[in-house]
């Protein structure tokens, strides 16, 4: 049985490369392609773990760039037998009525657009090895109307959408939207020291807190559980949408 | 001269042909009654994709008497636009142009404020189904096309309106489809739009407590996108799925567009506070009021 390949988006740092790690060592030792705009956090991972990584550096507003990782992967592994969807940005934070339109769209290309190129580039491979794609969502996507939150907020509603959607059409490929919860990442502190002002009081200070006072989660829960239903989902959760530490998802937190 | 607020309105004579009413800072052409007409409670509303359909629907109720509202009508076609300029003088000012390019949108929310000098509605109708296709075959283009019609174009449009909406505690209704939390083979672009378009009014709610905003799912109607559904799109569907919707048309099932139509308009004109944010389909037991007998 050959080494099972994944292309992860966002892969860098924070969870995507909290995945990507998982997903290279034991016992998964899978064949990883690495997508992100800074080479940095790849480069070590492709070090640490010789022979298994291959590095895609590119923005993944240009759709090409995601395209490029399943060619990519074909190209040196030889199959495709799952994607996850981490790669997101969360700015612009503002409200409606504050909102840069170009700025807005520009996050739609980011966090949806992308998914979907990168998705029909890879269906025909991940129907031969019965794939698993993970769609990395928020909370923000329906539960919480979140003030200044709308760009972000919308487009994970609609990788939500497009799971279930994929879920529907191709019964061969396991698809799945996870909300990873608030992680001890470089997105929350951008979300802390940069967004604060236009977000609702109460929000921002709520971030702030559990920062300081360190209870914020780190990025292994969720990466688990992502990791482990790429590897394993389930086909009876396939275009579901839950939380991370639902009781539905708690098998996959075990390593 | 006349004094309609003691103090509040002045009349004052521009040129020899011309008199302007000044009220609270707005100078309005007296050839036009509106002004005087909107102090007496005729919302003005803005209805996009207005040419057919559900959208002319909703404009007709808006325009017929009892509501007898000032409409703003935006289509890509002007002919029918100005039909209903023709059909009801003085209530309807109209813009033909694409939706999805900003300035429409900005225009319109201008036009309500320079012709009516008030904005008290939006109902955000226009929208498109194609492409009706299935990821594998994804045309990236043409599901960003239909996002900029049936979603984004919507936010240069609120961002105008928004301070005049505030000033009016106005109303924002979407309309949605059932298609925004219910999975069809090939439908991944307009029901992702739609459910963009339920986060949108969600969202809205919470940040602007002085508007209400509502999406409402319309169910099948009896229109032309219903017909491109059946003669056009089949081939890309799930052929039970399509089926579906043959049997509606040939069981009579459709529902006539101004029966959803009706709903939008009534929830618009009432605007209960507690359903402010949510998505319901219109025959959803929580909205029996809003139905017309």
């Amino acid at each position: 049985m050959t080494a099972p390949v994944y292309v992860v988006t966002g892969a860098s740092r924070g969870l995507g490369k909290n995945v990507a790690e998982l997903l290279l060592a034991a016992p998964i030792l899978a064949n990883v392609v690495v997508v992100a705009r800074t080479e940095a956090g790849m480069k070590e991972l492709a070090e640490k773990f010789p022979g298994q990584v291959e590095v895609v550096t590119g923005d993944l507003a240009d759709y090409t760039t995601g395209e490029k990782a399943v060619e990519a992967a074909v190209a040196k592994y030889g199959k495709l037998d799952g994607i996850v969807f981490n790669a997101a940005v969360i700015a612009p934070v503002a409200s409606v009525a504050t909102l840069n339109i170009d700025e807005f769209k520009k996050l739609f290309d980011i966090n949806f657009f992308s998914n979907l190129v990168t998705m029909k580039a890879a269906i025909p491979y991940l129907r031969k090895t019965k794939g698993h794609v993970v769609f990395v969502s928020s909370i923000a996507s329906h539960e919480e109307h979140y003030y200044a939150w709308e760009a972000y907020g919308s487009s994970k509603a609609c990788v939500n959408h497009l799971a279930a959607t994929l879920a529907v059409e191709e019964p061969d490929i396991f698809s799945i939207s996870v909300d990873p919860g608030v992680m001890d990442s470089d997105m929350q502190k951008e979300i802390r020291e940069k967004h604060g002002e236009r977000m609702m009081e109460s929000h921002h200070e709520y971030l702030t807190k559990v920062k300081e006072d360190g209870t914020i989660a780190s990025t292994l829960g969720p990466a688990t559980v992502i990791s482990n239903l790429l590897v394993k989902g389930p086909m009876e959760l396939s275009g579901h949408y839950h939380q991370f530490d639902s009781e539905i998802l708690s098998p996959y937190l075990k390593a | 001269m006349i004094h309609l607020f003691k103090g509040l309105v002045q009349i004052r004579r521009i040129s020899e042909k011309s008199l302007a009413i000044e009220l609270c800072g707005y100078q309005q052409d007296l050839t036009s009654i509106t002004f005087i007409t909107n102090l007496l409670g005729m919302p003005v509303v803005i209805v996009t994709g207005a040419s057919r359909g559900m959208g002319a629907a909703m404009a007709r109720k808006l325009l017929s008497a009892p509501i007898s509202a000032k409409v703003v009508l935006v289509a890509r076609t002007a002919e029918p636009l100005k039909a209903f300029a023709d059909e009801f003088p003085g209530q309807v000012a109209y813009l033909s142009g694409d939706i999805s390019k900003d300035e429409t949108n900005v225009d319109a929310v201008k036009l309500a404020i320079s012709k009516f000098g008030a904005l008290d509605g939006i109902v955000f109708n226009a929208a498109i189904l194609d492409p009706i296709s299935a990821v594998a075959k994804a045309d990236s283009a043409a599901w960003k096309k239909l996002y900029d019609i049936n979603f984004f174009s919507m936010l240069p449009a609120l961002r105008e309106a928004i301070p005049h909406l505030k000033a009016s505690k106005g109303k924002v209704i979407f309309v949605s489809s059932g298609a925004s939390h219910h999975y069809f083979y090939g439908w991944g672009a307009y029901g992702s739009s739609k459910a963009a378009t339920d986060h949108l009014a969600a969202t809205l709610a919470a940040e602007e407590p002085d508007i209400f905003t509502f999406s409402l799912d319309p169910g099948v109607m009896d229109t032309n996108m219903q017909i491109a559904l059946r003669e056009t799109h089949g081939t890309e569907m799930k052929p039970s799925e399509h089926e579906r919707f043959l049997s509606l048309k040939t069981d009579n099932a459709l529902s006539p567009p101004s029966l959803p139509g009706g709903v939008a308009i009534n929830l618009l004109l009432k605007a209960p506070k507690e359903l402010s944010g949510k998505t319901l389909r219109f025959s959803d037991e929580k909205l029996a009021e809003f139905v017309d007998k």
